[in-house]
């Protein structure tokens, strides 16, 4: 089974594009022939529902992989979060457009009956979203982490 | 009856849902009257027109793009065509419709994340386009489904769907062949057929009573429904060249409103006009040919939409159109080795006006010798139509009264959903003046 990995996030706002840069990371260093049983794609997103709803579907089992703001973690963290389950904390679409992201995308496709039998969210604590390139050290370091465990990532299951 | 016996209502919106950006509503009432309307958008000041001061001409697409997310072309159109008047560069035909293709796709795009995600809902009674999905599923793909085409067409032509990489002054970086093109010919082939059905769905749905004569204004052609090329015209009267809308039009500052309100200079009673695509409609409706020109005569939908809940058909026509007109161009594209063509830079001031899918942008560089900015302004649509939006309701909301407020304020939202207000465009204006009169109320609604 093929496994779609989505580096979901903007390069040009900080922390914000751990996705991304996790995605390429991988890329560049995975040694397919190691982990000949792990087959996967990748695909990066700059987090916009429809381009979410694009990638995955048709897809079984999906990982997203994104930037997460939390005060209360230490930066580099890194989290994983069940996308299919309902109490997914949700800004309504009835907000801005720039309000259309991932959340609006799980639940878009709930709804349209196109959403991933499996999805996982893998976020990644950030420092900071400020404009520019360049990641913190501290989610530079956890991507490094990242790449380096895969396809067996160690991360916290939040429940809540 | 006394004033005090009078009753007054006021309706708030703290947060505008559905639209492009951050805004707010403030609505006063005091009887029958309507004594107030803010379109309040305290979105932050994003300093654009300053950004480009001491930058070069040549990076005034790829900087105005950052503007907005979903109408990047019309940016980098109304920067390259303003830049190549003032340094009179003129490109040849194959360029000028590569353009074309390249903003038939963000009109496609825009107008369908408009049409089904933002507006539908309101005339069908959801809050938002997921609950909409619920019942509407197919009608929802359709959206997607015609949104992507049109986001594959930036994709190729522009080089990337967000904030494209492929424009420049002269020309493009780089040109798609015509057999990318002509991938693309499936897809914008089923995308129209499922507009051409949105269109006519959309035109059953049920319109408040309302009609308006406003100042239209849009570019006319002389052989194309327009989108980068043509002479501002208005339904008052004037018709000029781009160079001269300094001498017609002029930004205000509101204290209410984080971004400046343009008005005609000598239009009484204020001065607001509307851009977009009414105006559009009502000054090159006879250039909408094959299944656009078809539709709106079997909608019947006149020379003139004056009711601006129905600007949701005129977007559905628009889409076709625009889905025809990328069909037509890329079945004419033959290969060329011609990208661009080359740029002599000198001192000087250019302008253009383009019609992005909200309305008419324009943009003005002065520059030097070494082609690097002294002075930039841009005038977007959202800033153009404020004025008109705030009009809308006050017209609007009399024939209302007796509604519930919660049906009023559904009532106000839909009305400025009408005409898909793009604020983080609105909001890029130079001067900031700060006063305790416009800092008040952003804690008050």
């Amino acid at each position: 089974m093929t496994v779609l990995l989505i580096g979901m996030g903007n390069v040009f706002r900080g922390d914000d594009g751990a996705g991304p840069m996790f995605a390429r990371r991988l890329l560049s260093r995975f040694n397919a022939e190691e982990h000949a049983d792990f087959e996967f794609e990748v695909r990066e997103s700059d987090g916009s529902s429809f381009s979410l709803i694009d990638l995955w579907r048709g897809w079984e089992t999906v990982m997203v992989v994104d930037a997460l703001i939390d005060a209360s973690r230490p930066p580099g963290q890194i989290l994983c979060i069940d996308g299919l389950r309902e109490d997914l904390p949700w800004d309504p679409l009835s907000v801005s457009t720039h309000a259309f992201g991932l959340i609006e995308a799980i639940k878009l496709s709930r709804v349209l009956a196109v959403l991933p039998k499996k999805l996982q969210v893998i976020a990644i604590v950030a420092e900071s979203f400020a404009m520019g390139d360049g990641l913190s050290p501290s989610v530079d370091q956890a991507i490094d982490v990242l790449v380096q465990q895969w396809p067996n990532p160690v991360f916290q299951t939040v429940q809540r | 009856m006394t004033k005090s016996a009078i009753k007054t209502k006021t309706i708030k919106v703290n947060y505008l849902a559905r639209v492009e950006g951050e805004g707010a509503l403030l609505v006063r009432l005091r009887g029958q009257d309507v004594e107030d309307v803010q379109l309040k958008i305290f979105e932050p000041p994003r300093f654009f027109e300053a950004l480009l001061r001491g930058r070069s001409v040549m990076e005034a697409p790829d900087i105005t793009a950052r503007i907005c997310g979903i109408c990047p072309i019309a940016y980098q159109m109304s920067a390259v065509y303003a830049v190549e008047q003032g340094l009179d560069v003129m490109v040849p035909p194959p360029i000028h419709d590569l353009r074309r293709l390249l903003y038939c796709g963000e009109w496609i795009e825009s107008h369908a994340l408009h049409l089904f995600m933002l507006h539908a809902p309101d005339f069908l009674g959801y809050p938002d386009a997921v609950a909409m999905a619920k019942d509407h599923a197919q009608r929802v793909e359709h959206g997607l489904a015609i949104k992507k085409s049109g986001n594959a067409i930036v994709s190729l032509v522009g080089g990337r769907e967000i904030h494209p990489i492929n424009v420049k002054v002269g020309g493009f970086y780089g040109l798609p062949s015509r057999r990318e093109l002509n991938l693309l010919k499936d897809q914008l082939s089923s995308a129209l057929e499922i507009a051409i059905a949105s269109t006519i769905w959309v035109s059953g749905f049920d319109f408040p009573d309302f009609d308006r004569s406003v100042v239209l204004v849009a570019l006319r052609s002389t052989d194309e429904y327009p989108m980068a090329r043509g002479r501002i015209v208005s339904n008052h009267g004037f018709d000029l060249p781009a160079k001269e809308f300094d001498n017609f039009f002029e930004e205000i500052h509101v204290p209410y409103t984080t971004a400046l309100h343009s008005v005609v200079k000598t239009e009484k009673g204020g001065g607001a006009y509307l851009t977009g695509p009414l105006a559009r409609y009502a000054i090159n409706r006879q250039w909408l040919h094959g299944r656009a020109g078809e539709l709106t005569r079997s909608l019947n939908l006149g020379s003139v939409v004056t009711n601006p809940f129905k600007s949701i058909v005129v977007r559905g026509i628009e889409i076709v159109h625009a889905i025809e007109e990328a069909i037509r161009i890329i079945e004419l594209y033959e290969d060329t080795a011609i990208a661009s063509v080359g740029v002599r830079l000198r001192a000087g001031q250019g302008c253009a006006a383009t019609e992005a899918p909200r309305g008419l942008l324009y943009h003005r560089y002065t520059f030097d010798a070494d082609g690097i900015i002294s002075d930039a302004k841009i005038v977007p649509p959202t800033s153009q139509n404020q004025k008109s939006i705030e009009d809308d309701l006050r017209r609007l909301l009399p024939s209302f009264i007796g509604l519930p407020k919660s049906q009023m304020t559904h009532l106000c939202e839909q009305a400025i959903r009408n005409h898909d207000p793009c604020i983080s465009c609105a909001t890029h204006f130079l001067r900031l003046e700060f006063d305790s009169v416009a800092n008040d109320g952003m804690g008050d609604l």
